[in-house]
């Protein structure tokens, strides 16, 4: 999202391996800042609503991290908004704003229900699920690159005007194909036992996927910082005629990018519904708003991977905490992403605070 | 197919372009001035839920639609703050204004009503429909373009006010001015700062009122995120109108009528999950034709 053309050598001198710590830590001071306003701005909009800002932090933060249950509620929430943020960072750092997340999100959700409703029950299905999700929201994300490529259409709005089509997409094969019989949700029936990521920590949502998740988080900050390809994806998405005139082929990163970021959601929504849910239930994967979190914790973090993977915990606790905070006090829940999206748009403004650079090369 | 394509079918296109069309109409003077707004979508929940509240505690739908006004020009104005003063990057802060006001509309559905999800009172007034004279005697015309929401004769209204506005007014030359080429503009003594917060608010009024005109018009409710992407689609309805109120007219029609139709199907021949996907379809197809055109003409 850097639109800066000259920041180019900055950004990848940046992140070089030499690179000093003294910086890293300067630029975690907009982010601190951010923080801070969000909370000190939730804090006001509680006390307008005649709330007590104090007790209800207070609430929140046991929500979150308070009770062994709670911390587990905020790690599983904190799976799938990692796997999506991990995406989100992914084609932001180059460029390529995909906000189609929530689609990508329930059709590799769709896919991996296929097979463990239809294959035979074993680990080998978990596999081809998993396969299969990728596969799923890959593709869906690839046509949104495409459509870039080939027709000009802005990936901001094709991919979020497909987040419609997907979703009404899956529901309708919910709906039509898949519903459990007798049932009165729009749900599909459960998987075989033998077709489901056991749970990590019994009673909570914590499940093996989220190795799955961190093995792809790990793997993509490699990929973004210490590859070739990484280099590349890096330069295209912050000088995109630099790269070309570097021999980058626009169409064709474009396209990968797409499809890799895509297919990192498809099986964050495999993962979902295979250690989560057991089963496919009708807007479950988009009511929490896990795209969107990921995405803004990729924003928050600069898309940086190890930043980012803090920014999805973080915003998870936030979640689960304001679930606690709206038990214990009658706040509503959705203050959380309320403050969530003032914490971004702080962060927004993060060049107007920091002063022009003396040397721009 | 005779069946499908009757009376009722053309007087719902009517009525489900005046939200699309005000909201374009609105993204079209962010667009002159080379303010990118994404934040169309927000503003016209931010627009429906304040409709919404302020018709049920005043029991006066025209205050409504007036709150509704106020309200998407405030919020549009955090765009102009967040983009024109403190210079963020308006994806960013499109992203993080569509989120508040996703957030802002469900925090308060709660805290004000205590209800999840819809909220419906025979306290909340719709806005009053006009039997046009004259026009509503013609058979089939009169039924068509008669008996709508005061708030559909305003959105053609308006697109003569902007077009008028933008061609044959002095601060539209300005306008146009700011968007050719902002540093002439300025060179000029032209305020450009200001001129694009005028286009920024102008344009939060009119979503907003597009947003009164979905909750009160429509139907007489809320729902949470009940926008659903008609902000996108207006986004696409300023491309393919080329910013031009005219333009900017023909794309909502069309985009008015799919709309219609998807809502049409629900009832007949298709299953209502893919009846809904109609329009973002319809739009997505209108894209490929446009653009790809566009790349011709280079």
């Amino acid at each position: 999202m850097d639109q800066d053309k000259l920041k180019a050598p900055i950004e990848t001198r940046e992140h070089s391996f030499f690179h000093s710590i003294t910086k890293k830590w300067k630029d975690a001071i907009p982010i601190v800042l951010a923080i801070l306003g969000g909370i000190i701005i939730g804090g006001v909009m509680m006390l307008v609503a005649g709330h007590n800002p104090f007790t209800a932090y207070t609430a929140l933060l046991v929500g979150a991290v308070g009770e062994p249950y709670n911390l587990a509620a905020t790690l599983g929430r904190a799976i799938p908004i990692l796997g999506c943020g991990i995406a989100a960072a992914l084609a932001f750092k180059a460029g390529l704003i995909n906000i189609g997340g929530e689609g990508q999100l329930v059709l590799g959700a769709l896919g991996a229900t296929l097979v463990a409703l239809f294959f035979p029950p074993g680990w080998f299905s978990i596999i081809v699920a998993l396969l299969v999700g990728v596969i799923f929201g890959g593709f869906w994300s690839f046509l949104s690159g495409f459509f870039q490529t080939k027709f000009r259409v802005p990936i901001l709005i094709s991919s979020l005007l497909m987040n419609y089509i997907a979703t009404g997409f899956v529901s309708y094969m919910i709906f039509a194909h898949l519903i459990e019989p007798g049932g009165s949700r729009n749900q599909t029936p459960l998987f075989p036992e033998a077709t489901r990521f056991a749970k990590l920590i019994p009673g909570t949502t914590v499940h093996w996927g989220i190795f799955v998740v961190l093995f792809i988080v790990v793997i993509v900050g490699f990929l973004m910082f210490r590859s070739v390809a990484g280099y590349e994806l890096r330069m295209f998405g912050a000088n995109r005629e630099f790269a070309e005139a570097g021999g980058i082929k626009p169409k064709r990163m474009t396209h990968l990018v797409m499809a890799l970021s895509g297919g990192i959601v498809g099986i964050t929504g495999a993962c979902q519904v295979l250690g989560v849910y057991y089963r496919l239930i009708d807007t479950s994967l988009t009511l929490p708003g896990y795209y969107w979190s990921g995405a803004m914790a990729a924003i928050l973090s600069n898309n940086n991977p190890i930043g980012m993977a803090l920014a999805s915990i973080f915003f998870a606790a936030v979640q689960t905490g304001a679930s606690g905070m709206e038990r214990a006090t009658e706040i509503p829940f959705e203050l959380s992403y309320v403050v969530q999206a003032i914490m971004i748009l702080l962060i927004a403004v993060r060049g107007f605070l920091k002063p022009v650079p003396k040397e721009t090369l | 197919m005779t069946e499908l394509f009757d009376v009722t079918l053309l007087n719902s296109t009517i009525r489900m372009i005046a939200p699309i069309l005000l909201a374009a109409l609105g993204g079209l003077l962010c667009e002159r001035v080379l303010v990118f707004n994404i934040i169309l979508e927000g503003t016209m929940l931010i627009g429906a839920f304040t409709a919404v509240a302020v018709s049920y505690a005043t029991g006066s739908s025209v205050l409504g639609v007036a709150g509704a006004a106020l309200a998407g020009l405030l919020f549009s104005l955090l765009l102009g703050l967040f983009v024109v003063t403190l210079r963020g990057d308006a994806i960013v802060v499109g992203i993080a204004l569509n989120m508040l006001a996703s957030g802002i509309t469900t925090f308060l559905l709660r805290s004000l009503f205590g209800v999840k999800g819809q909220f419906t009172s025979p306290n909340i007034q719709s806005l009053s429909t006009w039997d046009i004279p004259v026009i509503k005697d013609i058979p089939i015309v009169g039924e068509i373009l008669s008996g709508h929401s005061w708030v559909v004769y305003l959105s053609w209204l308006l697109v003569i006010v902007v077009y008028i506005f933008l061609f044959r007014h002095r601060a539209g030359l300005h306008m146009r001015g700011v968007g050719q080429n902002d540093m002439a503009a300025s060179t000029l003594g032209i305020n450009v700062a200001r001129i694009r917060y005028a286009a920024v608010a102008v344009c939060g009024l009119l979503v907003g009122i597009a947003g009164a005109q979905l909750s009160l018009g429509q139907v007489t409710l809320y729902v949470e995120n009940m926008s659903s992407g008609r902000g996108w689609i207006a986004l696409v309805a300023v491309m393919l109108g080329r910013a031009h109120p005219v333009g900017v007219l023909l794309a909502s029609l069309l985009f008015g009528f799919s709309d219609a139709l998807g809502y049409r199907l629900q009832g007949s021949s298709l299953p209502s999950q893919i009846a809904v996907i109609m329009p973002y379809v319809v739009t997505l197809i209108a894209l490929f034709f446009q653009q790809s055109r566009k790349k011709q003409q280079v």
